[in-house]
């Protein structure tokens, strides 16, 4: 059976403010009443605001695929309940490579001279770090997806090659 | 001599330099092959049994796994001594095919290729 | 400490030895290394038989002494110390010498980058301003698994504050769905041998011509983003292997995209100091300082080699079963910290420390930063510089 000559797989497809913000229009026209396409992608997966608010979304012929895509990959978080931060490792699968350790925000926040710039944990306020070759983690309550302004962040979901965390039922 | 299925080999994650290659568990991560399930199909094959690959540079016995990624004629081997055996002498320019190895393949009952017995 | 359990060479390393082994921010790989100063260790043995260090290395220089036509071959993760005794030992010997960079192409890029053909950068330039990688025929999340979340893709640099999501691209080119495919935003799966056909459709895009490849779609879109891009970065791997002729239109084809190339390779140490001497990466015949495929050493294994020595590479792991038996007919000594199967059909086997962990040095970096190994324990192996500094002397 021959291959496909070539396949082209975008992974612009999932549920975080990235991918939420590459479907926009990136314009940072404002009339939505935000700063920037990125804080209007904050809000949608906060649920602090709606789709229709983002106008040119709907008026624009050339937005009109990545309009159904948003609407597409809304959908669930409409339906679903935020849960408190349930964070699993599989150990397993993890090989250390510290993608979710640079790319998580609280990391990136505490830690503006280590994780922020790719390097290990310098600070031990920071949630991820790898240990042994696998990733561990601490000050869980620190998580974005706990607390009171807890939002459905995924910022260490997408970056893991291994598939090695998970927030079941988050 | 027609070829039934092309090896791309590729580096494993889980595979390292330091280890024992005659231990069971480095047998079980690198004599393997990743067939998706056409073509483990195409085999007779099922996960964990095993399958005889046979060219003019070779012939060596692997377990099968399981593949996400879809074939369409190719199988997955970690590099490793056993996907080695399989490769051409016939070089590039000193370039080795690794990515790109030309197999007869068929189900066997045969053991896993013992490295031991294979350099005696 | 700094590790060497790849050449990404990742300098904040936490590590403690004593009763059990404590690895801060190493990945597996890297922990791995570390962890394996327990296990599977060469031991020193001649024709099988265990002797003590100081016979093999007797050995060995017999060895040596006897050739008519030696070769040496590796190391992979060595020190700078070690790649320089490799090269007087070649001398002293008459030897050729080379290492896996001539089993693909990234000598051949190493050697054209060396020469100020193809630009390069360092892999801190990345870091700061990197808006576009390519990942072409390699996969550094298994192979230098910090590589991305170090450099090219995750971290916040100077002039990319905003990190992966809004200043980042990365595109991987692969003929499988690799961990790098998985993660990257664009992933164009080549079926095995057909790169050629994607390079053209991307000079097709950058000279404004509809491509005739694959999806046209996704190749413009993608084709216009390496266009656009203002700091990009082309790494290469193994996964490069067509003739020759299409690695050079590869070239080109780097050049007219003005990306910076970097080849992700191992043991380049060596290449820069035979590159420094000889003007060429690799495949050097010290008999006659000559250069030339014949010195390849799958090529060489074919000719009339008769004695082999080979540093802390398992390159019988990784060349076709015929020759590997035929290095296990020849006289092959084997120098390195773990057994593997090259020390397995070699005649003399000789243990080192594991440089890095119990044994110190200077090692680049695989954009040749320079590096300071510390010594992190102590233990009764030699380090590979000493054993061959040893041969030579004995020679
Ligand atoms: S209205 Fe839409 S395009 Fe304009 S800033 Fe808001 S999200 Fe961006
Ligand atoms: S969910 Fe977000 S904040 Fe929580 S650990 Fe993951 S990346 Fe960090
Ligand atoms: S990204 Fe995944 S594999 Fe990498 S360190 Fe984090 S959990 Fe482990
Ligand atoms: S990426 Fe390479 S150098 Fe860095 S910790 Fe892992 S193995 Fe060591």
């Amino acid at each position: 059976m021959p291959v496909d000559l070539c396949t082209n797989v975008a992974k612009d497809s999932d549920l975080s403010p990235m991918g939420i913000y590459r479907l926009l229009p990136q314009t940072n026209c404002k009339i939505c009443g935000e700063t920037s396409c990125m804080s209007f992608a904050f809000k949608l997966l906060k649920k602090e605001i709606t789709l229709d608010k983002c106008t040119p979304l709907y008026e624009e012929e050339d937005y009109e695929e990545d309009r159904r895509a948003l609407e597409e990959m809304l959908r669930p978080l409409m339906e679903a309940e935020m849960t408190e931060t349930g964070l699993v490792i599989h150990e397993d699968l993890c090989f250390g490579c510290g993608n979710c350790v640079v790319a998580c925000p609280v990391n990136v926040a505490e830690d503006p001279k280590g994780c922020a710039i790719g390097n290990g944990p310098t600070s031990d306020k920071v949630i991820l770090k790898v240990e042994n070759g696998k990733v561990k983690a601490a000050n869980v309550e620190s998580c974005r997806r706990f607390g009171e302004h807890r939002i459905l962040c995924n910022a260490c979901i997408t970056p893991c090659p291994a598939k090695a965390i998970e927030f079941p039922g988050g | 001599m027609t070829f039934d299925l092309t090896i791309v080999t590729y580096e494993d994650r889980d595979i390292f330099r330091e280890e024992d290659i005659f231990s069971e568990s480095y047998i079980e991560r690198a004599a393997v092959i990743e067939l998706d399930e056409e073509e483990m199909k195409r085999y007779g094959v099922s996960e964990g049994e095993n399958i005889l690959l046979h060219n003019d540079d070779g012939e060596v016995v692997v377990k099968v796994k399981r593949s996400e990624e879809e074939g369409g004629g190719i199988g997955y081997m970690p590099r490793s001594p056993w996907s080695s055996i399989l490769l051409s002498e016939e070089t590039k320019g000193g370039i080795l095919g690794y990515k790109h190895i030309k197999v007869n393949a068929k189900k066997t009952n045969a053991p896993v290729t013992d490295l031991k017995v294979l350099f005696k | 400490m700094i590790c060497l359990g790849c050449s990404c060479l990742c300098d904040d390393i936490e590590c403690e030895i004593g009763e059990e082994i404590k690895v801060g921010n190493a990945c597996l790989r890297g922990f791995r290394r570390i962890d394996s100063i327990n296990e599977n260790r060469l031991t020193p043995r001649v024709e099988r038989k265990e002797e003590n260090i100081d016979d093999t290395i007797k050995s060995a220089a017999k060895l040596l002494e006897e050739a008519k036509n030696p070769i040496i071959f590796g190391p992979e993760n060595s020190t700078l110390e070690t790649e320089k005794e490799a090269i007087e030992l070649a001398k002293k010997a008459g030897a050729i010498i080379d290492n896996m960079s001539s089993f693909g192409y990234s000598g051949y890029l190493v050697e054209k980058i060396f020469r100020k053909e193809v630009n390069t950068c360092t892999l801190d330039e990345t870091r700061d301003d990197c808006d576009v990688s390519i990942y072409w025929g390699c996969d550094p999340m298994s192979s230098h698994p910090r590589m991305m979340s170090r450099y090219s893709y995750y971290p916040r640099g100077k002039n990319r504050q905003r990190g992966w999501e809004q200043d980042r691209d990365a595109i991987s080119i692969d003929v499988r769905r690799s961990l790098t495919a998985e993660i990257c935003d664009k992933f164009i799966k080549v079926p095995p041998g057909r790169d050629f056909e994607l390079m053209k459709a991307f000079k097709d895009v950058l000279s404004g011509k509809i491509p005739k490849f694959g999806d046209k779609k996704s190749i413009m879109k993608i084709g216009n983003l390496i266009k656009k891009a203002e700091f990009g970065v082309l790494f290469t791997g193994l996964g490069l292997n067509y003739s020759i002729n299409h690695i050079d239109d590869f070239i080109d084809l780097v050049k007219d995209t003005g990306f910076r190339l970097q080849p992700i390779i191992e043991g380049i140490g060596l290449n820069k100091l035979l590159f420094d001497e000889t003007g060429h990466v690799n495949k050097i015949n010290y008999k006659d300082k000559s250069y030339g495929i014949e010195n390849n050493f799958v090529e060489a294994l074919k000719g009339d080699i008769d004695t082999a020595l080979i540093i802390g590479s398992d390159v019988a792991s990784n060349i076709p079963l015929k020759l590997a038996k035929r290095l296990r007919e020849i006289n092959c000594i084997y120098v390195g910290p773990h057994s593997n199967l090259t020390s397995h059909i070699s005649k003399v086997n000789i243990p080192t420390a594991v440089c890095g962990i119990e044994s110190a040095g200077k090692a680049y970096r695989m954009d040749l930063k320079e590096e300071d190994l510390e010594k992190i324990v102590d233990s009764n192996f030699l380090p590979d510089q000493e054993i061959l500094k040893r041969i030579g002397d004995a020679l």
